[in-house]
């Protein structure tokens, strides 16, 4: 039987790794592979930094490395998703590192929401208080989970854990986030 | 039993009539959709940007691949051609001895269409064959390329529109694919959806298309009384089935073309779907 050399996961993903074979000889499949990830990525950013200038500034290079590197991506050793956001993470992590600490950010996106109430203005800073401060690993599965937009064995295909363990972490983050916004602001959550 | 964890899951998923879900649960997911509205999305002209510039930065690359002189092209692709022998006979040796008894041991077809087959099988790990693609704005514009007539679905869930189509071809299967997402508000709201069609038989070497499936998440359905497959999972990095998530895809034939109809969709909302395409 030949081979086959169409990917039977569901959904588009496996369509992107298709896209991803394809991006490194056709300028369109390119632009496709970003139009479908770019957003995702900028979020993933925007989590953990709440900053558009900073996630702006971030969502640029994991594109442009993978761009260079296209050519030795190989559907078999993994997803786009997953080889993508391994650029993404480690990009990140040097970004902190440079900053010498955790990160400090603060534009949280009030321009343009004229009608927002002062009460949900605050609701939404408390919410974002509360994420800067978790610990690293809390955050990044929010980030992937909700920015992202990640599924659980996508999230363990990036964090090399079992998809059931994201299920567990995932879990107690959103409990710790709970709690934090329980003490803070008296029950927004 | 489900376990909190799995309630999460399913709540954040919109998975229904699994059972009742406590408070904290339900308020557990909802903090998670909070997060998940309330995160910024990037503003479209910073989008458009990085765009040009990576499309710029893909055409300056080609010239550089390009301007490789002969010579050092000669002797890299003959120290490769050498490596990749070295490397698919150390290859045979192993996986004559090791994977042959385990693909005889867990090979079963489970759905038959006529000219693909869809089976409970490891992944193939064989190196895919190049690409051939092109993209098109409209459907009318694939139409001339795709060689034969592409089904369009005339039902679509919560206002999806059509982001583009392309025409693809590899190992000498020809397949299109319709990409969907929902209102740009919020590209995780709806999620995008993606439609394949496969001409079958449309391979040089004339055998059926196949593809590698786990024993759990797949299920038997009828489409407009014809035989389909409902598939839920996906294979890890590691080779592993892993059952459920978000995205599902549903699988029917039509005449000579094969639809798969996925994505961030339920099994009847897919259904439907793909029901509209047979019309």
């Amino acid at each position: 039987m030949r081979p086959s050399h169409v990917s039977a996961q569901p959904g588009p993903h496996g369509y992107s790794d298709q896209l991803a074979r394809a991006a490194a000889e056709s300028r369109e499949a390119l632009a496709s592979l970003y139009t479908a990830h770019a957003p995702q990525l900028y979020r993933y950013f925007w989590v953990h930094t709440r900053s558009d200038s900073l996630a702006e500034d971030l969502v640029s290079e994991p594109f442009l490395s993978a761009l260079r590197t296209l050519r030795t991506y190989r559907v078999e050793r993994g997803s786009f998703n997953a080889w993508l956001y391994g650029i993404a993470r480690r990009k990140l992590a040097r970004h902190v590192s440079e900053m010498s600490g955790p990160l400090q950010t603060t534009d949280i996106p009030v321009d343009g929401l004229p009608d927002e109430s002062a009460s949900h203005l605050d609701e939404r800073i408390d919410l974002w208080q509360a994420v800067s401060e978790l610990e690293g690993f809390d955050r990044e599965l929010l980030a992937l989970k909700f920015g992202a937009g990640l599924t659980y064995p996508e999230i363990a295909e990036v964090t090399g854990l079992e998809p059931g363990h994201v299920g567990v972490l995932l879990y107690r983050a959103l409990q710790k986030l709970r709690i934090r916004l329980m003490g803070e602001g008296g029950g927004h959550a | 039993m489900r376990d909190r964890e799995q309630m999460l899951a399913d709540e954040l998923d919109g998975v229904s009539g699994v059972g009742p879900t406590p408070p904290e649960v339900r308020a557990l997911a909802e903090l998670g959709r909070r997060i998940r509205e309330e995160c910024a999305n990037p503003h479209p002209a910073f989008i458009e940007r990085l765009g040009q510039a990576l499309q710029e930065e893909w055409a300056r690359s080609r010239e550089s691949a390009r301007g490789i002189p002969t010579g050092w092209r000669l002797t890299r692709a003959t120290a490769l051609t050498i490596g990749v022998v070295a490397l698919l006979l150390v290859a045979a040796l192993y996986m004559t001895a090791v994977q042959a008894p385990a693909e005889a041991g867990l090979s079963r077809v489970i759905t038959v269409f006529k000219g693909a087959k869809v089976e409970v099988a490891p992944p193939v790990t064989a190196t895919p064959p190049s690409v051939r693609y092109q993209a098109y704005p409209s459907l009318e514009e694939a139409q001339a390329a795709a060689g034969f007539r592409i089904r369009a679905p005339s039902y679509l869930p919560n206002g999806l529109t059509l982001d583009g189509v392309t025409v693809s071809e590899a190992g000498g299967q020809r397949q299109v694919a319709l990409q969907y997402s929902g209102p740009s508000v919020s590209p995780l709201a709806s999620g995008p959806v993606v439609i394949q069609e496969f001409l079958l038989a449309s391979s040089a070497e004339g055998e059926d298309l196949a593809f590698q499936v786990g024993a759990e998440g797949v299920v038997s359905v009828q489409i407009a009384g014809r035989p389909a497959l409902w598939v839920q999972g996906q294979w890890t990095s590691t080779g592993r089935w892993e059952r459920g998530g978000r995205n599902g895809l549903l699988m029917v034939q039509d005449g000579d073309v094969l639809i798969q109809v996925g994505g961030h969709l339920s099994q009847e909302e897919c259904a439907r779907v793909a029901e509209s395409m047979l019309r």
